[in-house]
């Protein structure tokens, strides 16, 4: 089995390189349909949220993970040389324990966050309905899911997490002071956006306004966080009146220039106004943090707020690694296991099926002897069928147990062919 | 013995500041402060009664004065652990005050015409004018720095800090409250001159310079909205031009308005 998991995220490269790899939802049914057509992968699961984009595949045999790297950043419409550095390769049981450590969110930006949870069941699900995921996948990632459960209910990862929303209400407040009264823009409908707005209300926010592409859904936000929904049109209107502003959405391009900005903060008379861009890609322009009294922050300024509570969840991530670690060796063993039974079976399948077929060729020749010497041909095709397939078994059941169960895809192919394997996986 | 005492409480001031500086949050910091604040009151005292008089219109007094009210800024803050580096600005900038007060002794002058009452009106209003622009001063040094670290996304450490539109809006009172004063010491100053026998000196000129400086600054605030950084240069550049005049005075001139030693 070859298991690989290539990614770029927060820990290896700045929001500006992110964005050039991350992929919108509407883009992802088109890229896991790629994954197959264009013969790189058999199973594959993209995950592209604001801290990191990652796939987790199971190649063909023929593909290596610089050529899934290559063809990832294609998909992206990024040349592989702009990320190449920042992007990570796991594979086997390396890729599958950094599977298990993004769902138990021991390795977001702020460990023990857990919204990232929700993204991977997101991915998986998307990529279920594309029949992206094989056996493989299936069970990786519904053990990871029961495994960042595990980590949750044992261990104290997500009580002393910084949310994504405590943080955002720590750089406003950071800047603004008290935020009784004050009042803040949401743009989108992304999860840490409403993460955010939902903190700084709990602080004290008095007014929240939501835009979102779709006004309906603008509305329903609007409805469920007690404010008010405005057309996107009207951004710039809105710009002059808030506080806050927080950008939360997949529209994947800049929604606010400098342009926008520039002209509204003499008409605010520079009071300060905080903007938190949660997307990535960015909504909002860099420069604007040059404009007299304009505070941009984005995800990766969020991180730094959240690394403040990072010591105590230490102690909190060592139990998390080591359920980790045990989870991975155990899921590692089940996925060999099966690899192995089903590598036997295909072998055992395909004898059984030039047995029965060499009897079918001498069909009449059979019919002419009697039933009693029939039952002894039979007997005997089976034998010989035993004996030819007992060293092969044999050699794979040993290659499993001494570890190597890379080796039985590679056994299996050389004894049966690509072309039988896929027949009878049908 | 007023001497010492002043030492004592400039030690007790620089002993918050260089413990902060090394990184060492001091054990009984607002002790120390109130232990500083009961010092220079004392050296104050012992100044006047040493003198047999209070000689507000010597430079060293004058200087002293003005660290005390200072140092009586921090106040407000003690309580508060997200201000103690205001309070610990207005302290270091309280030491220095001290230590040119210290530098500046034997300059004295006296408008010996003016009633004590008076005179004693006219000088207290000018340096708690004075003062409120030491506190405006550091206020907007530490806006810039903060604005600085802001900007630039250094955001480790900044739950300890005040919040930036705080360290703005009492930068506005510090210097609302220095330029209101000051305009009144002045007028007293102005109307008994006027009155009397009027001249325009050095520390006149000064101070309408002084005046007019933070009149554009606050009336850009209050009309075209210049606040935050445009503010705190007002406030930096303000209280540094203050800072060139006392020290000229000091060296060139004898003391205020010309008229000592």
């Amino acid at each position: 089995m070859r298991l690989v998991a290539i990614g770029i995220s927060h820990h290896t490269a700045p929001v500006e390189l992110r964005e050039k790899l991350a992929m919108a939802p509407e883009r992802m049914p088109a890229v896991l349909e790629a994954l197959r057509s264009d013969g790189v992968g058999r199973e594959g699961l993209v995950l592209s949220t604001c801290n990191r984009v990652e796939l987790y595949a199971v190649p063909e045999p023929s593909v290596g993970p610089d050529r899934l790297a290559e063809w990832l950043a294609d998909r992206a419409g990024t040349a592989l040389r702009t990320v190449d550095s920042h992007l990570y390769r796991y594979q086997e049981q390396e890729a599958l324990r950094h599977v298990f450590r993004v769902v138990s969110s021991l390795d977001s930006m702020v460990v023990g966050e857990p919204q990232i949870v929700g993204q991977v069941r997101d991915a998986y699900r998307l990529a279920q309905t594309h029949h992206a995921v094989g056996p493989v996948l299936h069970q990786v990632m519904d053990k990871a899911l029961q495994v960042a459960k595990r980590v949750r209910n044992e261990t104290d990862i997500g009580r002393e997490a910084v949310s994504v929303g405590r943080a955002g209400v720590e750089l406003a407040r950071q800047v603004l002071g008290s935020l009784d009264g004050r009042a803040a823009l949401l743009i989108g409908a992304g999860a840490h956006g409403k993460l955010v707005s939902r903190a700084l209300l709990d602080y004290g926010l008095g007014e929240l306004v939501v835009a979102n592409r779709t006004f309906q859904r603008a509305v329903e936000l609007a409805n469920r966080f007690g404010g008010s929904a405005v057309h996107m049109d009207d951004l710039t209107r809105y710009l002059e009146r808030v506080d806050i502003v927080i950008a939360s959405t997949a529209a994947g391009q800049q929604i606010i220039s400098r342009a926008d900005v520039a002209p509204v903060t003499k008409r605010r008379r520079y009071r300060s106004l905080v903007m938190i861009d949660l997307s990535v890609p960015r909504n909002i322009a860099v420069d604007v943090d040059e404009l007299e009294g304009v505070y941009r922050f984005d995800i990766d300024d969020l991180m730094q707020i959240a690394e403040a509570g990072k010591e105590k969840r230490q102690l909190a991530a060592e139990s998390a690694e080591r359920i980790v670690m045990e989870e991975v060796r155990a899921c590692w063993d089940v996925l060999e296991g099966e690899l192995v039974a089903r590598g036997i079976k295909r072998l055992t399948q395909h004898g059984e099926a030039l047995r029965v077929s060499e009897l079918a060729k001498n069909e009449a020749l059979l019919a002419k002897l009697d039933p009693k010497d029939r039952d002894s041909i039979e007997a005997m095709t089976r034998a010989l069928l035993k004996k030819l397939l007992h060293e092969p078994l044999g050699y794979v059941r040993k290659s499993a147990a001494e570890g190597r169960g890379d080796r039985v895809e590679e056994i299996v192919a050389a004894l049966v062919g690509r072309a039988n394997d896929e027949r009878e996986d049908e | 013995m007023h001497a010492v005492l002043l030492v004592l409480a400039m030690v007790a001031y620089a002993l918050p500041v260089a413990a902060r500086l090394v990184g060492r949050p001091l054990r009984h910091h607002n002790a120390i402060v109130l232990g500083g604040l009961a010092l220079h009151l004392g050296g104050l005292l012992a100044l006047w009664i040493a003198n047999g008089a209070i000689l507000v219109s010597s430079l060293t007094e004058g200087l002293a004065s003005v660290a005390l009210l200072v140092a009586c800024g921090t106040l407000p803050f003690l309580r508060q652990p997200r201000m103690s580096v205001v309070t610990d600005s207005l302290l270091a900038c309280a030491t220095l005050l001290l230590l040119a007060a210290s530098g500046a002794h034997g300059v004295k002058s006296t408008a010996a015409e003016m009633p004590l009452w008076f005179l004693v009106l006219h000088v207290s209003l000018i340096f708690v004018g004075l003062a409120g622009f030491a506190i405006s001063f550091c206020l907007s040094l530490l806006f810039l720095a903060l604005r600085r670290r802001l900007k630039r996304k250094e955001l480790q450490g900044l739950q300890d800090l005040p919040a930036l539109d705080t360290i703005d809006a009492l930068n506005f009172r510090a210097m609302v409250a220095g330029f209101v004063t000051i305009s009144a010491g002045a007028l007293i100053g102005g109307v008994w001159a006027w009155l009397h026998e009027f001249r325009f000196d050095v520390t006149v000129w000064a101070t309408l310079l002084v005046w007019l400086w933070y009149a554009v600054g606050l009336q850009g605030r209050v009309i075209g909205g210049w606040r935050g950084r445009f503010a705190a240069l007002f406030g930096v550049v303000g209280f540094a031009g203050v800072a060139f005049v006392l020290a000229t005075l000091g060296a060139m001139f004898g003391g205020w308005h010309g008229m000592g030693a």
